[in-house]
């Protein structure tokens, strides 16, 4: 079983990274020279030259490409413009800030979304659900840095209860973790929700009920199990959607994951880093979705067998 | 389990189920109620099998979901009696029913793979009730489930209890629910339609476990149907629902022999019958040979065979062969019918006929030029009617526009001759002018089918392929449509083919008869010679599985003296069932 | 949530109370879009509250508001009218150059509706094309557009739409395009199993049957039956692009000034935060009441015109 999943991950993955390669080539192409940014302000025009020809920026596309794959392919993944450092470990340093507030942002959301999910389907039409679905639709019309501003006001600058940015002590982590976690609880609520509601629809949960065994065993065994499987779909796509670096959220808090990362290179036109930040947060996308595939199996014998 | 003896009067003894003057109302959106049944009197005994039948909408449904109180949230039920096994129905609260599901009232519903939960096993949906009403322990558990299965005829039953309901068959599907049902022990089964989704040949097996469970354990029976042929095979009485009322109730050979109600008398003309030659040969109509060799027929296939490729797993698609090696031919006036188990490759022999998929290999002459040839014959002149009249509109069309859209734009017709040319259709297959501006959720079904009809015909086609054309529609709109098909067929002299599962409404419409068998045509000719003498152990199967509308000759029921004597009829009912 | 009661409960296929064919009523569009509306509450909140947001940002000129671009030492970190030192002439304060915060929220408004729509409208065409492509020539081409959605979508939208907008540059209009560039994923996937889901049903096999032209059948038998699932998907989506133009802005790659928009707004304010917090905290709930009210509306949509979605 785990073998199938890492057969599908492997036939995903080349044709997913080759594309993505091609992509991100073209768009650095397209985006131009970036000796501009490199060179001190009092380098002659025939230094920045050199440069461009030292970097091979002036070949062809082509050729520009193939010693690109090459490159990629010998595992040399380039010089960062702004560190003058190799970049791949640029970027896997800040990998282990962007896990961790990814990991808290997950608990969060799936601490307040699964119970107020599954009590709004339970109690259909009631107050709870009226309250759980309006705090949704507003959890998701709420801008998410917004948010983020808005407990460094409240928490940091008037309470004085918690650091507003930085990293470092737990207390650092509650903060951004919270803004991310809102965010997707709320679109986690919803969908857990409407496939809770829909598992209850279903024939077999009539059977359950027609066989006189507890409405907790109704609920917790026959429906749950049935209804974690779109949650486990929407959970994934947010976890791949968190590691790409909470671009915005960690630039509000200073965190210093990938995302403040790549908004920096993005800034400075830092393209050996960008570049590599793309793959790396592309082949963490697809282990995502490998471990995904594993558990959808655990959860649905029809996928497993 | 021991067979019970089978008392030889009811009379004074409690029934397991009694209903007297039931009601279902749900309250409308906008205030007021909407009755769903109405004044239902019900007995149910101990050793019998009690049918409750009707067209849809009749609430057949609601009335048996009312016994185990799976009814719409806020739907409300109220009784002057209603009492299952010794429980008053209407003073139980949540734990009541609890108590009483499983116990005392067991059901199997109509669709065999939804009522199973997917991912879980076979094992854990027996045993939770196993634990639940009778409290055995984990060992006592499996070797009480694994018994159960194989009383319900299923083979290897303790391996199935390691699977899940998606590596079994329909008809193993509905073995294992009922195993769920009974194993609690009830003093009443419900079966909701438990053989509609099924094959005709798996349907017989799934009634015969059914009447043979309740001769070995005396459970009562109610079981809901809109088939009149299960009715007879299986039922001790029968008790008839329209429009959320009782029409009559009875003993069922009194019922069939001298119904009282109009309605029921209506749906018992239309219940299927077996074909006098399938049991008496010799009334066999001799096949008129001569006409058979005059002239090229109409259709003809040779050698069409025709493979699909399923998109199937990650891992590549398997290719499954759908038509092997397909020959077959009809004259011009004649109706062919198909017939053949689902899968069976009919579907996919229409669709080349219409043009909907190429053969891999083969010809199909239509008037003696090939259909997927360069001299390609008028493809107009071939038309199909579908089976499922809703999907087969486009539901953002007008009926007007429906009707006339294989017209084609080429002819260029003025929206006056366009509307003109749709009334004549729709009066032509029954339907009043007016609906040619309405859109197709705004008619009934057999409506629907009737303008499906009339798109067919608009090209004036020389051949029509109904494909199940009536299975989707009630049995008294069936009636209809097939009348109207019989009835266009002249008058346009139209050639058909005629594809459906019930092998009566084949036998009677039909000159020749194809039957298919996974993809192949297993036997090939007139409907009394196949009926009469069939050759192939397959066609005989599914001539066995027909089900005869006559109580009296019932291949399921056990030999009883007496039959528990009929519940009393109430003149109440009698008044509320007006000639239709 | 909207509450109608037909849907909560379910009924058996056999219940379906017996209606006689004389009674059954012709469709009113016009009518029962309006009826629909009516009778939801919380499509009708967001109807209103919509309305009157685009309502204000059309007539943002003509309303007696001050000029969003005059600076003014004197009026530097003015508070809302209601604290001490607030003035009637800025009801929402100032920020740090004076600037009065409602005008330019209401004048910020129209840079978020003008790229929400566009940007939609673009990506929902482009997708609608390539969808209609994919779903029904599949193929090669199928594949190939597939293979470069799931690279697409491997990437995350917001780490993309920064690396195009390296490429195309800032402001409104190249915004408009980056956006729609990496949107338009969304509505080819939503469109192409859209038209594999009808194309497999009868009506297209009768259609095919009465030999009807491609376009005939592109436009008369799929379109209408696609078209809902993505007015619906687009309704929504114009609320997730205003956001997402809120936090590109907010980072410096979005709107430029002179031209006003939230995210710009909110970023300046970040700074003040500490002194000033109605800086930062209006444009927030502005852009909170719009993409809410367009929420809102979209989920009645999805309800009226298409129960099947989730």
């Amino acid at each position: 079983m785990i073998l199938t999943a890492f057969g599908r991950l492997l036939l995903q993955a080349v044709p997913v990274l080759f594309t993505v390669s091609l992509i991100v080539f073209i768009l650095v192409f397209l985006a131009g020279d970036p000796t501009v940014m490199m060179i001190p302000d009092d380098a002659t025009e025939a230094d920045r030259l050199a440069l461009v020809a030292a970097w091979g920026l002036d070949q062809p596309p082509h050729v520009q490409y193939l010693r690109y794959m090459s490159n990629i392919l010998s595992g040399d993944f380039g010089t960062s413009y702004s560190y003058g450092t190799s970049a791949l470990p640029i970027v896997l340093d800040r990998l282990p800030a962007t896990l961790l507030l990814t990991a808290a942002a997950m608990v969060v959301a799936i601490a307040i979304a699964v119970p107020a999910g599954i009590l709004a389907a339970l109690n259909r039409n009631s107050a709870i659900d009226l309250a759980v679905s309006g705090a949704s639709v507003l959890g998701k019309a709420m801008p998410n840095f917004w948010v983020g501003i808005m407990l460094i006001l409240i928490f940091g600058v008037q309470l004085r209860l918690l650091p507003v940015s930085g990293s470092g002590t737990f207390a650092h982590l509650i903060l951004p973790a919270v803004t991310l976690g809102t965010a997707f609880a709320a679109d986690l609520a919803k969908l857990v929700r409407a496939s809770m509601l829909e598992t209850l629809g279903q024939d077999y949960i009539r059977t359950a009920y027609a066989k006189g065994i507890p409405d907790w065993i109704v609920i917790g065994k026959h429906a749950l199990r049935n209804a974690a499987i779109p949650t486990v779909t929407m959970t994934s796509l947010n976890v791949i959607a968190l590691l790409g670096g909470a671009l915005v959220t960690e630039t509000v808090f200073a965190w210093p994951g990938l995302g403040q990362l790549i908004v920096n290179a993005i800034y400075t036109k830092d393209m050996a880093v960008i570049q590599i930040a793309v793959f790396v947060i592309t082949v963490m996308t697809l282990l995502v979705n490998f471990g995904t595939d594993i558990v959808y199996r655990l959860i649905d014998p029809r996928i497993r067998l | 389990m021991s067979t019970q003896a089978i008392p030889n009067s009811p009379a004074g003894k409690e029934p397991v189920l009694r209903y007297r003057n039931a009601s279902v109302v749900l309250p409308r959106p906008r205030g007021g109620d909407l009755p769903l049944i109405r004044g239902v009197d019900l007995d149910v005994y101990r050793n019998e099998i009690v049918a409750l039948v009707g067209e849809s909408g009749s609430g057949k449904t609601m009335t048996a979901l009312s016994t185990l109180r799976l009814l719409p949230q806020n739907a409300r039920f109220s009784a002057d009696e209603a009492v299952l096994n010794g429980h008053d129905l209407r003073s139980l609260n949540a734990r009541g029913w609890r108590a009483l599901r499983g116990s005392h009232v067991g059901i199997v519903f109509q669709e065999p793979l939804s009522s199973l939960n997917p991912v879980l096993t076979i094992g854990d949906q027996i045993g939770e009730v196993l634990y639940h009403k009778r409290g055995l322990s984990r060992r006592q558990r499996r070797a009480e489930a694994t018994d159960l299965l194989a009383r319900m005829g299923l083979a290897r039953p303790a391996q199935l209890l390691d699977e899940y309901p998606f590596q079994l068959s329909g008809g193993m599907r509905q073995r294992v629910m009922l195993a769920i049902a009974m194993a609690g022990e009830p003093a009443l089964l419900i079966a909701d339609e438990p053989t509609t989704a099924l094959d005709n040949s798996v349907q017989a097996q799934v009634l015969e476990l059914i009447v043979s469970t309740a001769a070995d354990t005396g459970v009562g029976v109610l079981m809901i149907t809109h088939d009149l042929s299960v009715v007879a095979q299986v039922a001790d009485r029968v008790a008839v629902m329209r429009h959320g009322e009782m029409v009559e109730t009875g003993d069922v050979r009194e019922v069939f022999r001298a119904p009282k109600a109009a309605y029921t008398r209506h749906l018992i003309d239309l219940a299927p019958r077996i074909p006098a030659v399938v049991r008496d040969p010799a009334t066999a109509q001799t096949p008129p040979a001569a006409d058979a060799a005059a002239g090229t027929p109409l259709l003809e296939l040779r050698n069409v065979t025709k493979h699909y490729v399923q998109p199937g797993n990650f891992w590549g698609s398997r290719t499954t062969l759908a038509l092997d090696n397909v020959s077959l031919s009809l004259a011009e006036g004649k109706t062919l019918g198909l017939v053949g188990e689902s899968g069976s490759g009919k579907s996919s022999l229409a669709r080349i006929i219409i043009g909907l998929s190429k053969p891999d290999s083969g010809a199909v002459l239509f008037d003696g030029r090939d259909l997927f040839g360069p001299e390609q014959a008028r493809r107009s002149d071939v038309q199909i009617v579908f089976q499922d009249p809703l999907s087969s509109l486009n539901p953002r069309m007008r009926i007007v526009d429906i009707v006339t859209e294989p017209l084609g734009e080429k002819q260029r017709l003025t929206r006056d001759q366009r509307r003109h040319e749709a009334e004549t259709l729709l009066e032509t297959v029954g339907l009043p002018r007016h609906m040619i501006s309405r859109f197709p959720h705004e008619l009934s079904g057999g409506q629907r089918q009737r303008v499906g009809i009339a798109r067919a015909l608009s090209v004036r086609p020389r051949l029509l392929i109904c494909d199940e054309p009536v299975s989707a529609l009630d049995v008294s709109v069936q009636a209809e449509i097939i009348a109207l098909l019989q009835r266009l067929r002249e008058e346009f002299r139209l050639t058909t083919i005629f594809i459906a599962h019930g092998l009566d409404s084949v036998y009677a419409v039909s000159d020749d008869i194809v039957v298919l068998e996974k993809g192949r045509v297993v036997e090939h000719g007139h409907r009394d010679t196949v009926f009469g003498s069939p050759q192939h152990p397959y066609t005989r199967k599914l001539i066995d599985a027909i089900l005869d509308s006559d109580p009296d000759n019932s291949r399921f029921k056990r030999d009883k003296a007496d039959y528990p004597q009929a519940a009393r009829v109430s003149t109440q009912l009698e008044q509320t069932s007006p000639i239709i | 949530m909207t509450q109608s009661l037909m849907t909560d409960t379910r009924l058996p296929k056999d219940t379906e109370p017996y209606v006689d064919d004389a009674h059954r009523q012709p469709a009113r569009p016009l009518r029962d879009f309006l009826a629909s509306l009516l009778s939801s509450k919380s499509g009708l909140v967001g109807a209103v509250l919509l309305a009157a947001i685009v309502l204000i940002t059309l007539s943002a000129d003509i309303l007696p508001i001050a000029d969003p671009q005059k600076r003014s030492l004197s009026t530097r970190y003015l508070p809302p009218v209601w604290l001490e030192r607030g003035v009637i002439a800025h009801p929402l304060g100032t920020d740090g150059q004076g600037r009065d915060i409602l005008a330019r929220i209401i004048h910020g408004a129209r840079s978020s509706v003008i790229v929400g729509v566009s940007a939609v409208l673009l990506s929902g065409i482009l997708g609608l094309v390539l969808g209609l492509l994919a779903g029904l020539r599949g193929g090669v081409i199928d594949l190939v557009l597939m293979r470069l959605v799931d690279a697409i979508l491997a990437i995350p939208a917001m780490l993309f739409m920064l690396v195009v907008a390296l490429v195309v540059g800032s402001g409104i209009a190249p915004l408009i395009v980056v956006i729609a560039l990496t949107n338009w994923v969304v509505y080819t996937r939503i469109v192409r199993a859209e038209v594999l889901r009808v194309k497999d049903l009868e009506f297209v096999a009768a259609a095919r049957v009465s030999r009807v032209r491609v376009t005939t059948l592109i436009l008369r038998h799929l379109l209408p039956n696609i078209l809902p699932a993505v007015v619906v998907v687009a309704t929504l989506n114009v609320g997730t692009v205003i956001l997402t133009e809120s936090s590109l802005s907010f980072l410096g790659f979005g709107i430029q000034p002179p031209q006003i928009s939230w995210g710009q707004m909110l970023a300046d304010g970040r700074q003040q935060l500490a002194t000033s917090w109605w800086i930062s905290t209006f444009p927030g709930i502005a852009l909170t009441m719009t993409v809410f009210s367009i929420i809102l509306l979209g989920d009645w949509l999805r309800d009226y015109l298409d129960p099947r979605l989730p």
